[in-house]
């Protein structure tokens, strides 16, 4: 699909996650069986297009979750089932599927690419995953539902940064529950705002993980997709298409990796 | 094959041209000379214009709710350092189904240039003869020397070339780098610095207009942003602030001294470490165009005095 | 510029060495793209009685007009009409504009943007020099040894020009800024004056006390060519560098350095809205004037006073007399025999009273005396301070018609609209910040019947009896050069063939440098006066001042450059900048929203906290409908220019619900 025309497609469900998130269920048009932490570019005729990692993939249809947060997605709020949008995709390389242990830290709407993995790994019938998740608040958590089934399958740890009353978990930013880490020798994927990627990096350097085992996923302003526009250009790489998903010790150099 | 012209058949060459194809040439209006679509041999003129025809593959603007139809179409007049321009990007745009349907369209005619310009350094990436040209014309007494690669450019207005021809065409780099001296990039790839003082330095001076970026020939960012009926594709420019700022406020590069090192970064060392060409052609237009002038030729400089 | 008259592909710097030298500002690569915007009106529009928009054909919409305008003509009288011209049409339309207020209406009530900009230029310079325009050329800049900027952000608002002095600068040539904001040329300063907002003139008038307290003054120049010497020097006495620094806040060592310098060497005073925009903008650019006569720098090469223009035309609407006080060519309208001279070429009798101002003719409407506007080509509910009370004033009117390229935000209170072309699309002449008489040629075809702003006007004057007759604008540049002195012997053709020319025009040749033998009023004048308090100060209850200003990718309230995808992501929203210490002390966080309140109005905007503004000032960009910073300054007028002090407005900051 390296093409800048999208594909008309309809939404056939929508709903709400958190305050300022939202889940859409939108036909797969494409056709083309996405790798977990890949992105499309979704797209409201006349307003314009945001890349979106993709949530989960099943029966043909792609779940995307959208946080409210600028001029395109404050449209794509205003959606409602059996809306038209565009899409094209997927890009990026996404999660590589790894045969061994996988810790994943995700953190705020960073859980829906997280999803596309963990939801493979169910298919795969796998159980080395760990997953740690944070979110700012207990209303700011988003797939809930998910997490409840997940936690029957594997080990799931969920933060807040601060609790309310019906909180009875950990209270803290996701590097506190680092501790529950038991696989030192698992792979690492993290993804969420930069910032916390950026403290949870330095959190399992300082106890020892070896920086190729760290794998980051960026998030850059990605207009075309796949590599030609320009934006996501980071030194040598161009994110849309050499990443998202970068492996820590090629990008920890680049000054503009981490803002 | 190499052939020659004699320059009062020019006109009538590129009428036969016009026969079967578009052509796209150098014409001149005042003391500028520029690219445009041309009606007949005449209106050519033998020149370097004032920004390359990149606008060709990358449009400066566009609506991409219209189609054009494409047809096939001649640049005619292309400078040596604008047709290497569009062989660098290729290496990034040949991903684009797009771009790989227009250009296939495309035939190229490159003009060597017969001085040096006081802005250029082509010498420096393998100019100003290249290998790899549709026809490149070379000004030789009363005509041009053409050497011709892709068959559209066969006239019967040609001649076979002397031997002396061919020996001046060969030998013409040659001579050029004597009065165009070359600059050294050996590995500055590696020698670039992040840290260095001179960002700082350069955008003390910048105004960011975007102009070395639009006058760039191997600058090929463009943006897309959509409206009521229209779908815009533009030329964009990694001096603006705006280029990498995301929804929500954060911005990787906000101040203007990291977006001058990415410019300057991006031609001479990210380009070269993924696709072993530097991103630049060596045409000088930054310079040229730059109201405070700024030159990308101190910058390599000062890697390798 | 490459196009097919269809659409267009590409903007292209010219290599012209004595303009631009083959830059652009990013304006010029992107922002021009506006005329393309599938929002351009493309049809007349009229009111119905519901308030909603129908589009009409030409005809109805001028006989819609006309009737309204003879009608209330006959009830209220001449001056009950206000016309409005504009600093972006071409010299030929704002000719006609004016000729139409003053020979089909009898009305001086014309007047342009020119009045809120450099009004107090046009008055300060006549009285000293005797033209009002920049006294150099673009290209001289680069003789010059000093270049001395008062309140310009020269790289940001004149890209080009700025750029000049960056790299004279670079060149090792002295640079010398005074602006209350550390603009970008404040940072490569060899002085960097940072005064108070409207202490301009003590600081000036402290200048030139150091200059004629050091005897570095050119006593040559001042007994040969000026006047009123004695009376300067006397009033100037009060203005010793110590007494200047307490009311500019500027240490007078600074003072006296940056004095010997500016006497010392040839220099250039480069000033904009930051001089102008006062209650005392006309002492303020009589001030600068005064400066250069005091050292013999003007009338040389290298030397001269720069008012910098903000719009491609505002030199020329006013030398076509587009003023409520100035005939074409300036002529006061009280002088019979500048009068006279009109009367005849139009056979008609002229009004000898200045009309209203810009800013007195939405006082009127207000009041009810105006009852009709007409206005071409501008946006004053933005451009204009106390929008509230101008739009009141706009639905005050009986009738109000506007011809513009776009739908703006005064268009929606007009009664009848009228789409005019663009630069793009038509024939005329602009005249640029040096004088610079250039001729601009179609390239586009109109969208839908737009027609050009001088064939509205014609259609206007003809239905209402008068037999005009001009089938090109070349036609009308003809009459122009018969009765302006400053374009005598201009026409198309020699335009052409030079590529432009800087007025005076003699036989196809312009003028590069003003006032070389002897000024145009014969003798410069120096016109001393003493630094008052600007009416809005820092007192207890506003304890801040609000100056505005612009930024680099917006031009003006925005109509054409806010319709540009990259201009508009770059400066999407408005903001007001505080200083960090500033921010500190009130709690305010970066990107917060903050109340600013004055006496005028009250607005909410994103605060931005940085250093380029000094403790107790904010700064604000007024091209925002959102948050329209001329809804809270104040109107307080230069009682001689009228133009409104939008520099300094006493301030206050409240929380934002």
């Amino acid at each position: 699909m390296n093409t800048l025309n999208s594909m008309e497609t309809v939404i056939i469900d929508v709903w709400d996650e958190t305050p300022d998130i939202k889940s859409f269920l939108v036909n797969d048009v494409i056709g083309v069986l996405p790798n977990p932490g890949q992105f499309y570019e979704l797209r409201i005729f006349g307003r314009g297009e945001i890349p979106i990692s993709y949530g989960n993939y099943y029966d043909g249809k792609l779940l995307f979750s959208i946080k409210n947060v600028g001029y395109v997605t404050s449209y794509f709020h205003r959606l409602r089932s059996g809306d038209k949008v565009g899409i094209r995709g997927p890009y990026g390389n996404g999660w590589e599927i790894h045969d061994g242990r996988t810790v994943l830290i995700g953190g705020g709407i960073g859980l829906p690419p997280l999803s596309s993995y963990i939801e493979r790994m169910i298919k795969m019938n796998r159980k080395d995953i760990h997953l740690l998740y944070g979110a700012r608040t207990p209303g700011d958590i988003v797939y809930k539902e998910k997490l409840k089934k997940w936690k029957d399958l594997f080990r799931v740890d969920v933060t807040v940064d601060r609790g309310d009353e019906t909180w009875d978990g950990n209270v803290g930013v996701v590097t506190t529950i680092f501790n529950r880490i038991e696989w030192k020798d698992a792979r690492f994927y993290i993804i969420g705002p930069e910032v916390m990627m950026k403290f949870a990096v330095k959190e399992l350097l300082k106890m020892g993980i070896d920086e190729g085992k760290i794998y980051l996923s960026m998030e850059r302003k990605m207009k075309c997709g796949y590599g030609i526009c320009g934006h996501c250009n980071i030194g040598r790489f161009y994110v849309c298409r050499d990443g998202p998903v970068f492996r820590y010790d090629l990008i920890k150099d680049i000054p503009e990796s981490f803002h | 094959m190499i052939y020659f012209l004699n320059e009062k058949n020019l006109p009538d060459y590129i009428n036969n041209l016009l026969k079967k194809y578009r052509v796209y040439g150098t014409k001149r209006i005042g003391n500028d000379v520029i690219f445009d679509y041309l009606d007949n041999g005449n209106e050519f003129y033998d020149g370097r214009s004032i920004l390359s025809p990149k606008n060709m593959i990358i449009p400066s603007w566009k609506n991409l709710n219209e189609h054009d139809n494409e047809k096939e179409t001649i640049i005619f007049g292309i400078r040596s350092c604008d047709l290497l321009g569009f062989q660098i990007m290729e290496s990034v745009l040949k991903l684009d189904i797009e771009y790989n349907m227009k250009r296939s369209l495309m035939h190229f005619a490159n003009f060597i240039c017969s001085e040096p310009c006081i802005y250029g350094f082509c010498t420096t990436f393998g100019g100003p003869k290249l290998n790899d040209s549709g026809a490149q014309f070379l000004r030789y007494r009363d005509g041009y020397i053409v050497e011709i690669r892709d068959n559209v450019f066969q006239s019967n207005l040609m001649t076979n070339a002397s031997e002396e021809m061919v020996k001046y065409l060969e030998g013409y780099n040659e001579h050029f780098s004597e009065l165009m001296a070359p600059l050294n990039t050996e590995d500055i790839e590696k020698k670039m610095s992040w840290n260095d003082d001179l960002w700082n330095e350069l955008a003390k001076k910048c105004i960011s207009c975007g102009a070395c970026n639009y006058s760039c020939p191997t600058c090929f960012c463009f943006d897309i942003n959509e409206g009521e009926n229209e779908r815009i594709m533009e030329w964009d420019s990694c001096i603006m602030e705006g280029f990498t700022r995301m929804a929500g406020g954060a911005n990787s590069r906000p101040d203007l001294s990291s977006r001058l090192r990415q410019r300057f970064m991006h031609k001479l060392s990210y380009h070269y470490l993924t696709y072993g060409i530097h991103l630049c052609s060596g045409c000088g237009r930054c310079y040229e165009t730059c109201p405070v002038k700024i030159d990308i030729r101190d910058v390599i400089r000062r890697y390798n005095p | 510029m490459e196009t097919d008259f269809k659409r267009i592909y590409n903007f292209i710097p010219s290599k012209r060495e004595d303009i631009n030298y083959g830059t652009l500002c990013i304006k010029g690569w992107k922002g021009l793209r506006y005329v393309k915007h599938n929002s351009r009106l493309k049809r007349p529009l009229i009111k119905d009685e519901k308030g909603n928009f129908k589009e009409a054909d030409w005809d109805t919409a001028v006989y819609t007009a006309i009737s309204s305008l003879m009608e209330i003509l006959g009830k209220y009288g001449p001056d009950s009409l206000a016309f409005q011209a504009s600093a972006k049409c071409t010299n030929e339309e704002n000719y006609l504009m004016q000729k139409l207020a003053r020979q089909v209406f009898h009305t001086n009530n014309v007047d342009h943007c020119a009045r809120s900009c450099h009004a107090s230029t046009i008055e300060g310079l006549i009285t000293s020099f005797g033209s009002g325009a920049m006294t150099t050329s673009i290209r001289d800049i680069d003789n010059a040894e000093l270049y001395f900027v008062i309140g310009s952000n020269t790289t940001e608002q004149h890209p080009v020009i700025g750029s000049r002095i960056i790299n004279n600068r670079m060149k090792g040539k002295t640079l010398i800024v005074a602006d209350p904001r550390k603009i970008k040329l404040a940072e490569m300063a060899d002085i960097y004056l940072r005064h108070y907002p409207g202490t301009d003139l003590a600081l000036l008038n402290s200048m030139a006390y150091v200059i004629i307290d050091k005897k570095l003054y050119d006593r040559e120049f001042i007994e040969k060519r000026t006047e009123n010497f004695e009376e300067f020097s006397r009033i100037i006495e009060n203005y010793d560098p110590d007494v200047a620094s307490r009311i500019t806040g500027v240490e007078p060592e600074y003072i006296e350095r940056a004095a010997v310098l500016y006497a010392t060497k040839k220099s250039i005073t480069f000033y904009a809205m930051g001089i102008t925009q006062h209650t005392q903008g006309t002492e303020n650019v009589q001030a600068i004037a005064n400066l250069a006569l005091l050292t013999g720098n003007v009338g040389r090469s290298g030397t001269g006073v720069a008012p910098l223009r903000g719009h491609n035309n505002v030199q020329g609407s006013s030398d076509m007399g587009a003023l409520c006080d100035f005939l074409p060519g300036y002529r006061r309208v009280y002088d019979e025999n500048g009068r006279k001279i009109f009367e005849e070429a139009w056979n008609c009798e002229l009004p000898a009273k200045p009309g209203l101002s810009l800013t007195e003719m939405f006082e009127y409407a207000l009041e009810g005396k105006i009852k009709a506007m007409y206005i071409m080509g501008e946006n004053p509910v933005l451009s204009e301070p106390e929008s509230e009370k101008i739009i009141k004033s706009l639905e005050n009117l009986e009738f109000l018609a506007v011809q513009d390229i776009f739908m703006t935000e005064t268009a929606e209170y007009a009664d009848v609209i009228f789409p005019s072309q663009s630069f793009a699309e038509k024939l005329g002449t602009f005249t640029n910040t040096e004088r610079r008489i250039q001729l601009i040629k179609p390239f586009l075809n109109p969208p839908g019947e737009a027609k050009s702003d001088w064939e509205i006007i014609q259609m206007i004057a003809n239905s209402a009896g008068y037999s005009w007759n001009y089938n090109d604008a070349s036609q009308i540049m003809d009459e122009i050069s018969r009765l302006v002195p400053q374009y005598s012997s201009v026409n198309y053709k020699c335009l052409e063939m030079t590529g432009g020319l800087q007025w005076p025009v003699r036989e196809c040749h312009g003028t590069e440098i003003l006032h070389a033998e002897r000024f145009t009023r014969g003798s410069g004048r120096f016109n001393p006066s003493e630094w008052k308090k600007p009416i809005e100060f820092w007192d207890q209850e506003y304890p801040f001042i609000l100056t505005t200003g612009r930024v680099y990718y917006q031009f003006h309230t925005g109509v054409m450059t806010r319709k540009v995808y990259l201009l508009e992501r770059e400066a999407p929203e408005p903001y007001v900048e505080i200083n960090p210490e500033d921010a500190k002390n009130m709690g305010i966080k970066n990107n917060e929203n903050i109340r600013i309140e004055t006496r005028h109005g009250e607005l909410c905007v994103k605060a931005r906290i940085t250093d380029m503004v000094p403790r107790g000032i904010l700064f604000m960009p007024f091209h925002y409908i959102e948050s329209p910073a001329n809804a809270v300054t104040n109107s307080n007028l230069d009682p001689r220019a009228k133009i409104p002090e939008l520099k300094v407005t006493g301030a206050r900051i409240g929380r934002c619900q």
